[in-house]
């Protein structure tokens, strides 16, 4: 959604013949307090996405966190570890990463800045160089989704939750706070994870539930739902209009690689199967007089539940001349869904403790066989069968989901999308997924859209560009409008249904 | 196996699609799926009479908890004595112990009806998803007179809290409550008034007869009962070669009693199968049950009992076996039903009678015609017919195997096939999916179990 520039004065310094970018670059090295950088910035570039030229439209909103490079004048060595006099080594002794960044650009209004957040995220690997005897340090950044992009991350068994439940979840997990998530539009039935990634799980929920996952320019996480932009503001009226007369570049592509006649959509069902063992330990565990030992247990099967292990049963505990010690044993268990943490204690202070045969047992949580929602159009654009699968995303269980996704997956790539794009002076309030117009009345185009994706340009003393990718929404949604709960009255007729 | 939908809730500003309104419609379709179910009906125990002081048991049966309402309805009397009748309802629970919920005394000089509901919520040694053996006792107060005890049913049944009264949608602004009630309410009937397991028919059938023209009753199924239709399979016996006829009755627990269906004379070389489906308001039976003066209600529990007699004179033994009694529906839904829009994308009959459908199907399901029970029944451990049949309804079959006796399953064509169970100490759960040409909805029977049931999960 568009950022706020109520109290300021942008759309004006935007759209006069000349401009004053006002930059403002803010690192915390210390963790607590930011500090000005900007005397220092020479460049910097910020690319943000909704759309993936590698996957195209079917990918809409998929695994792309924004990034920034920034070029920093380093002839003082500030920013170098091994330069003991810099007022930053205590923070960068050990070089630069994981560091926080922020970046807010504008446009100044009789001297004074005002300014917009265009980018918050981490410095990952700085590059130092020189040329031609400057001496200059290049940052390049990820937004927020840093810390989760190697983030491993073990759970019990969630069951029916809505993707945005899940989500909020696994952020909580991953340490991010303040998300801005639309409730789901379908529950899922199960959902774990068991040592997985919580960036790559974050995105197949996003997926699953027909929407988009990301990081927004102020490090907020959004989840926005597949009707999202028939929903808000800033996605039914235009925010900015941009033209010939603010415009350095135009494009328009017309792009064929992404028109289908069909689309194929495999969800995978679960279902409970009876109790069974989940492991079987292969060695003798062996725990030491009065101590303790921790068993990380990987279950063949997700569980659906855990029976506490019990002795005769799951286990025997003997000494060394097989002499029951069962009443010296305490087990304790944290039980995840494909995994459980099994921690032995003996409270005998001589005696070493074996214990034998050791298993858990649980009921299983097992796959049923994929099954396959298929929806073809109507328009006959495309000559002959070309279908896009989407396949191999656990979180698409029921029918529900995957006949939503079909369905408007088959709307937006049955046509050829027009793609167009705009460069020109970077207007500071758009952010992705607002709906913008686009003319050029030399073309013949004046169109509305949506920004799929956005990358600016400054250079010191220079100017601020923007480049926009922007998909039309004319025939995206073709019944609009749309029924929305609150907003549209039950009649006969009534507005549309979605899918 | 069917899953009931999983039903979105909806917010404010949320753009309402074809998927989240037809997951209404299949929730309604599903819990009327249910109403017109196919349901075994259980056997019903013959009473017994002791004499004895002390507390002893007259009667097994086997029962999922799922729920914490408890029914039960059997008849007591004391032979006329004017002395006091004492029986009592207890269960073996978690801790191997019984553990008494019911105590019921009384001076019952004529069969006395005694039937009510068990709050079980405080009964912490019953974990939901096990299954427990029930037990009726009985005693006296001297050893003068009996205290006799017929058990018609012992069941768990669902009970609803949180109800909401379904919406009213008139032409105007929507309101996303609206549909969250329904959501509320569609799962509350699920979650509560779908039983969670399917019972399996095995009445009283025993022994052979070989007198003349004489009626023998020779097994007997309680029906709490739900419209239209009374299915019935039996097979004749001979110990070589006889001339019968079966018949099949109703009694109600004032012990009147109407013939539904009398077969024609038949004869049976051996064995000989027959089965009828009865038309419970078909004319004949109407004109029967009201003759004996019986008044078939919905809810209401009833014995169904299969007899039979031989016709013509002849040296040989008689009997009959595999008897299946179940409750078939017409499919027909009751008369307020209203059938639920299908909605597609860009369907614009989000209309207020279309959404007033779901309000009227709900309380349809919820209090009118196609009330919900939720009940599941015991299974008595004293049937005495080995052969417990069922149509397959759900994925998991849960059985205690009778000791030294082979677990057997038959089903399909002329339940021909057969293949052994897994056998071992307690409840078994075997998964019914894996059974090759046993298709949903397919005729089965059992043999060589004390108690056996169909459940939607596994018991734990």
């Amino acid at each position: 959604m568009a950022q706020s520039i109520a109290g300021t004065h942008l759309a004006t310094t935007w759209a006069a013949p000349a401009r004053v970018v006002a930059p403002l670059v803010e690192v915390c090295w210390d963790g607590a307090s930011w500090t000005d950088e900007t005397s220092r910035v020479l460049d910097l570039h910020i690319e943000a996405a909704l759309y993936n030229p590698a996957t195209g439209l079917p990918g809409l909103g998929g695994g792309r966190p924004a990034t920034m490079t920034l070029t920093l004048d380093n002839a003082d060595d500030r920013y170098s570890p091994d330069n003991a006099s810099s007022p930053l080594h205590a923070h960068i002794a050990d070089g630069i990463y994981r560091v926080p960044i922020r970046v807010s650009l504008g446009y100044a209004y009789s001297g004074t800045p005002e300014r917009l957040r265009q980018f918050t995220g981490y410095i990952e690997s700085p590059l130092a160089a020189m040329q031609a005897g400057a001496k200059t340090v290049q940052l390049a950044c990820t937004d927020n989704a840093l810390p989760l992009m190697q983030h491993k991350h073990s759970t019990a068994l969630y069951q029916d939750q809505r993707a945005d439940q899940l989500i909020a979840a696994l952020l909580a997990a991953g340490g991010i706070g303040g998300a801005v998530l639309d409730a789901g539009m379908s529950v899922i039935p199960w959902a774990w994870l068991d040592d997985e990634n919580l960036w790559s799980e974050l995105q197949q929920l996003a997926q699953a539930d027909g929407g988009v996952l990301y990081f927004d320019e102020l490090g907020t996480c959004r989840y926005e739902r597949a009707t999202h932009w028939l929903e808000g503001t800033d996605h039914t009226t235009a925010q900015a209009t941009l033209d010939c007369g603010n415009a350095w570049q135009m494009e328009d592509t017309l792009s064929w690689r992404d028109c289908y006649t069909g689309v194929i959509v495999e969800r995978a069902p679960r279902y409970l199967a009876p109790l069974t063992d989940l492991y079987t330990a292969l060695d003798v565990i062996e725990v030491p007089p009065g101590g303790s030992i921790t068993e990380v247990c990987r279950l063949r099967y997700p569980a659906y539940s855990v029976v506490a292990p019990a002795a005769g049963t799951d286990y025997q505990a003997v000494n060394a001349g097989m002499a029951g010690m069962t009443s010296y044993l305490t087990i304790t268990m944290t039980p995840y869904c494909q995994r459980a943490e099994l921690t032995f204690a003996n409270s005998h202070t001589v005696q070493a403790m074996y214990v034998l045969n050791f298993r858990l047992r649980g009921v299983p949580l097992l796959g049923d066989e994929a099954q396959e929602i298929e929806e073809h159009s109507a328009l006959g654009i495309v000559p002959g069968s070309k279908i896009y699968p989407l396949r191999g995303n656990p979180y698409v269980q029921t029918e529900e989901q995957a006949r939503r996704l079909a369905g408007a997956l088959r709307d937006r790539l049955e046509r050829p999308r027009r793609l167009l794009g705009w460069a020109g002076p970077a207007c500071p309030w758009l952010q992705l997924g607002d709906r913008v117009r686009v003319v050029n009345a030399g073309a013949g185009i004046d169109a509305e859209g949506y920004i799929l994706g956005k990358s600016q340009s400054y250079q010191a003393g220079d100017m601020w560009e923007m480049r926009l990718v922007i998909l039309p929404a004319a025939n995206l949604f073709p019944h609009a409008p749309y029924f929305r709960l609150g907003v549209s009255e039950w009649a006969d007729p009534s507005d549309a249904a979605y899918y | 196996m069917l899953s009931f939908p999983t039903i979105s809730p909806v917010t404010s500003g949320q753009t309402l699609g074809a998927a989240q309104l037809n997951s209404y419609k299949s929730a309604l379709e599903y819990l009327l799926g249910e109403s017109h179910a196919p349901m075994s009906l259980p056997g019903r125990a013959s009473s017994v009479a002791r004499y004895q002081t002390s507390w002893g048991t007259v009667w097994t049966g086997y029962l999922y908890h799922g729920s914490n309402t408890l029914y039960y309805l059997m008849r007591m009397h004391n032979q006329g004595s004017g002395k006091v009748c004492h029986a009592r309802l207890l269960y073996t629970g978690d801790d191997g112990a019984q553990h008494v919920v019911k105590t019921i005394s009384a001076v019952n000089n004529d069969w006395t009806v005694h039937s009510g509901t068990v709050d079980l919520s405080s009964e912490t040694q019953l974990t939901p998803g096990r299954a427990y053996e029930w037990r009726w006792q009985t005693r006296t107060d001297e050893e003068t007179y009996n205290t006799v005890l017929e058990v018609w049913t012992v069941a768990e049944r669902g009970a609803i809290s949180g109800w909401l009264a379904p919406p009213t949608f008139a032409a105007g602004m929507s309101d996303p409550d609206d549909l969250n009630t329904l959501r509320t309410d569609l799962n509350l009937l699920y979650a509560n008034m779908v039983a969670r397991t399917a019972a399996l028919c095995r009445p009283t059938a025993q022994g052979w007869e070989n007198d003349l023209e004489n009626w023998h009753s020779r097994a007997l199924a309680v029906w709490r009962y739900r419209p239209q239709r009374l299915y019935a399979r039996v097979r004749l016996r001979a110990s070589a070669r006889v001339w019968c006829q079966w018949r099949v009755s109703l009694s109600d627990q004032a012990d009147r009693s109407a013939a539904l269906y009398t077969s024609d004379e038949i004869e049976v070389f051996d064995r000989r199968w027959a089965s009828v489906t009865i038309g419970m308001t078909d004319a004949a039976v109407a004109a029967a049950l009201s003759a004996a003066g019986i008044t078939l209600t919905a809810g209401q529990y009833y014995t169904v009992k299969v007899g039979i007699r031989k016709t013509q004179p002849a040296p040989d033994a008689y009997s009959l076996d595999h008897v299946f009694l179940c409750r078939l529906s017409s499919q027909a839904p009751a008369a307020g039903w209203a059938v639920p829009h299908l909605f597609a994308h860009g369907d614009t009959a989000i209309s207020p009678a279309n959404m007033a459908a779901y309000s009227t199907d709900l309380l349809e399901l919820y209090s009118g015609g196609e009330r919900l029970w939720g009940e599941s029944p015991a299974m008595w451990a004293g049937g005495h017919q080995d052969q417990a049949y069922g149509y397959h309804r759900k994925r998991w079959l849960c059985y205690l195997h009778a000791e030294d006796a082979r677990p057997q399953l038959y089903h399909g064509a002329n339940l021909a096939d057969s293949m052994d169970l897994p056998t071992g100490t307690g409840w078994q759960v075997y998964d019914l999916g894996q059974v090759a040409g046993l298709p949903w909805g397919g005729l089965m029977y059992l043999t060589g179990c004390t108690a056996a049931f169909e459940c939607d999960a596994p018991v734990v």
